[in-house]
């Protein structure tokens, strides 16, 4: 790798979920509001709660909880939901707590080992980096979104692999 | 780049897109008289005007080109040569690839490759044949637009403070109806509030008399209105002259917009929309509090924010609205090339080219009405030699229309073709396992041309390069339903097919049912609601294991539980618990009941759409923010009929 750009030191957001720490590139996060229930949306993707109002927008709140880990999140007073640019346009993601913004040098990241995370949710990984004494797995955003539904024909689908 | 050269090129990008088009409808209104002088000086000094442009800017390649093209048309325009078929698409060709110039320079991405096209142009102005006959053309008809000519005498309340205003909004109004051929006072007068109460305009309109009274009765602050007809002036020299007149015609050309019209970016218009959205939510949440706390005089207040923000709502929303001739003129160009390349001839009739429709639902429509018109020429019209076999004249039409009905636009492409096989379709459909051989009774003919929009679906043997591969249809029918509107196909076998599209004339603010569930609300389009009833009202039956409502006239209609919809509740026995109240909704032409614990009453909401994460999701179409920042739920009557009763 290129001597600059292993010292090139990206900003991330730092989150935890249950006892697992991850960053999402601070560049995608649009802001970090307080946690707030979701209206449901019959028949949305597993992991997308429902919609939220960010300020006259009506966003997709996903709880990555149940992406991630197929544990549906706990709201507590600690509670945030990130608001990130994504591939389908703003979306909320709903997390335990948000701790920290860190600077991370591109040359530390490691590849995220597969075997250990498991082939379905790895792809949503951009890699794994040492930050103090914890490890932090570092999220491709896009990646980490549930699937929409297609529906095509008049037939549902509702499938809940990962839940 | 600097900033202001930006701006310029913007400016330059967009004018000379309007100079290009002008051209091309110059130019194959020359095809379609060649002796018309009037064009050829539109065609002439559009190459003028861009030359000068493009040098102002040192697009060298277009100013060379532009150049040439002019310089070829001054040869048309001084009679030493007739404008043939091959000059008219030579110059076609030479607008293409001043486009492309433009595209190639305005990015500064080089030069580009004009050689070819410039030394065509060279040879053509030189060839020069003999001079070409050219007869004493017959006058351009007048343009008298459509419709009778009236009079609308408006009179203003005496108590109206901004008498200007309402005029204005008068006039406006009638614009939107009609054309408005002059007012008295003049309008500046009337924009100075320089008359009395009252004030006349004659317009031009289609539209029946009394609706022109009633939308000017409408108008805040408008006390009496009288309509009447007025004859026809006599054609005078000054509007049209009998002779053409090639060189001295003072007619602006080509023809651009004038300055009481001002070219805002559309990111403006669209956060104007929004912010007024904004607003309707901030007011119904401040109704809200008064209702509350019970305050008459806030609610006074709020009755005059009410008019003046339905008002805002309305002149933001028709800044919006734009004319379909707006996408329209870009047709009869590619019909013709099209009816070229496959051996047909084929003219192009548009028709209702003022119209107006929302940007969006105009962007939209762009690409389904380009895959109808190629089905009309590829499948629709024969060829001469078939035309003329069939006893029809060789040259096929095909007709672009756009008309209002209340409040929805109604698109028809229709052409004078071959028409559609209802049993080849039927046959195509059962062999698809789309329908059962046996049910043949139980569709009309229109249910069974609308198989056509089925996915995958073609009748055509051979797929040509143009159309027939079967995609298409489904797309149209999709992006249609999408913003709203329906499709509907009425064919006659060998007198041609007719294609309706159905759009609604604005997306983003609606009436609106507010209905919960739980504590969850929801909002019905009141545009999709029949009636509201009590469960009293109806009978409750089973048919074949499934729940319907029989309506006290005897109609039946399948019903469901708002309930178990939404998701918020499972399939369970009863159709209906004690209280609960009947809301019947349409989609087209079907029917259905829902049962719906509360209703909480009509709103105006405001759509916002849904994540592309939801894409693909039945029953659902948008949703709203509510007075107290909550979200509701926009159900969508189309997807959620086609859901399982």
């Amino acid at each position: 790798m290129d001597e600059l750009l292993i010292a090139e030191q990206r900003q991330y957001v730092l989150f935890r979920l249950r006892s697992e720490e991850y960053g999402l590139a601070i560049k995608r996060v649009q802001s970090i509001i307080r946690y707030e229930a979701a209206t449901p949306v019959p028949r949305a993707p597993a992991g997308v709660d429902g919609v939220i109002n960010l300020r006259g927008q009506v966003i997709p709140l996903v709880d990555l909880g149940r992406v991630l880990l197929g544990e549906p999140l706990v709201p507590t007073q600690a509670s945030r939901i990130i608001v990130v640019e994504s591939s389908v346009g703003s979306v909320g993601l709903a997390v335990d707590v948000v701790y920290e913004v860190a600077s991370i040098a591109v040359g530390d990241v490691k590849p995220a080992p597969a075997a250990a995370l498991g082939a379905e949710t790895s792809e949503a990984f951009e890699g794994v980096v040492s930050h103090g004494d914890r490890l932090v797995i570092l999220l491709d955003a896009d990646k980490a979104l549930p699937k929409p539904v297609f529906m095509s024909g008049g037939q549902l689908q509702e499938d809940g692999a990962d839940v | 780049m600097s900033d202001d050269m930006s701006a310029y090129r913007d400016v330059f990008l967009s004018e000379s897109a309007e100079y290009l088009q002008a051209m091309t409808e110059g130019l194959l209104a020359l095809e379609a008289e060649p002796n018309d002088l009037e064009p050829v000086e539109t065609v002439f000094r559009g190459a003028h005007s861009l030359k000068g442009m493009a040098a102002a800017m040192a697009y060298g390649s277009t100013q060379e080109l532009t150049h040439k093209m002019e310089s070829l048309m001054d040869t048309v325009r001084r009679r030493v040569q007739a404008a043939d078929h091959e000059l008219i698409d030579l110059m076609l060709r030479a607008i293409d690839v001043v486009r492309e110039a433009i595209a190639v320079e305005s990015a500064g991405t080089g030069e580009a490759s004009i050689e070819g096209i410039v030394a065509e142009l060279v040879a053509r102005a030189m060839a020069a044949p003999a001079a070409a006959e050219v007869p004493s053309g017959k006058a351009p008809a007048a343009d008298t637009g459509e419709g009778a000519l009236f009079q609308a005498r408006i009179t203003l309340e005496e108590a109206c403070v901004l008498k200007g205003v309402r005029a204005y909004m008068a006039i406006k109004r009638l614009s939107h109806m009609s054309t408005v051929v002059e007012t008295r006072p003049s309008a500046r007068e009337i924009e100075d509030e320089r008359f009395d109460r009252s004030f006349e305009v004659v317009f031009r309109t289609s539209a029946a008399p009394e609706a022109v009274h009633n939308a000017l009765i409408a108008v805040t602050e408008v006390e009496n209105v009288v309509v009447e007809p007025v004859a026809e002036p006599a054609p005078s020299a000054s509007t049209q002259d009998a002779s053409p007149r090639p060189t001295s015609s003072a007619r602006p050309v080509p023809k651009l917009s004038e300055t009481q019209t001002v070219r805002i970016s559309i990111g403006h218009l669209d956060a104007m929309v929004n912010l007024v959205g904004e607003l309707v939510i901030i007011r119904s949440r401040l109704e809200r509090i008064a209702r509350d706390a019970d305050l008459p005089e806030l609610g006074d207040t709020l009755d005059a924010l009410e008019r003046v923000s339905a008002e805002l709502q309305q002149e933001v929303m028709q800044t919006r609205m734009v004319p379909v001739g707006n996408i329209f003129n870009r047709f009869p160009r590619m019909v013709r090339d099209l009816a070229r390349d496959l051996g047909k001839d084929v003219t192009l009739e548009t028709d209702g080219l003022d119209i107006e429709l929302d940007r969006t639902v105009l962007d939209e429509i762009g690409d389904p009405i380009v895959h109808l018109l190629r089905n009309c020429v590829d499948h629709g019209v024969e060829t001469p030699e078939e035309r003329v076999a069939a006893g029809k004249s060789e040259r096929g039409t095909v007709r672009l229309a756009a008309e209002r009905e209340r409040e929805q636009i109604r698109i028809t492409v229709s052409d004078d073709g071959r028409g559609l096989d209802v049993g080849r379709i039927w046959s195509a459909a059962v062999a698809r396992g789309l329908v059962e051989e046996s049910a043949r009774d139980s569709y009309s003919e229109h249910d069974i041309f609308l198989f056509v929009c089925a996915p995958g679906f073609s009748t055509v043997e051979q797929a040509t390069k143009v159309s027939g591969r079967g995609v298409g249809m489904d797309v149209v029918k999709g992006k249609i339903e999408y913003l709203g509107g329906t499709i509907s196909i009425t064919s006659t076998p060998g007198e041609g097919t007719s294609i309706s599209l159905r759009l609604p004339l604005t997306l983003a603010i609606i009436q609106a049912l507010l209905l919960a569930c739980g504590d969850q609300v929801f909002a019905v389009p009141l545009s999709a609601v029949d009636e509201v009833l009590g469960l009293d009202e109806v009978t409750l039956e089973t048919v074949e294991g499934r729940w319907v409502t029989v309506l006290r006239d005897g109609s039946v209609i399948p019903i469901q539980r708002l309930d178990v919809v939404c998701g918020v509740a499972e399939p369970g026995e009863a159709a209906a618990d004690p209280g609960d109240h009947i809301v019947i909704i349409h989609s087209g032409e079907e029917m259905r009941a829902l049962t719906v614990p509360h209703l909480i009453g009509r709103q105006e909401i405001v759509i916002k759409p849904l994540s592309a994460l939801f894409r693909g999701l039945h029953g659902i179409g948008g949703a709203t923010v509510l007075g107290d920042g909550h979200v509701a739920l926009i159900l969508d009557p189309r997807t959620l009929l086609k859901m399982e009763g």
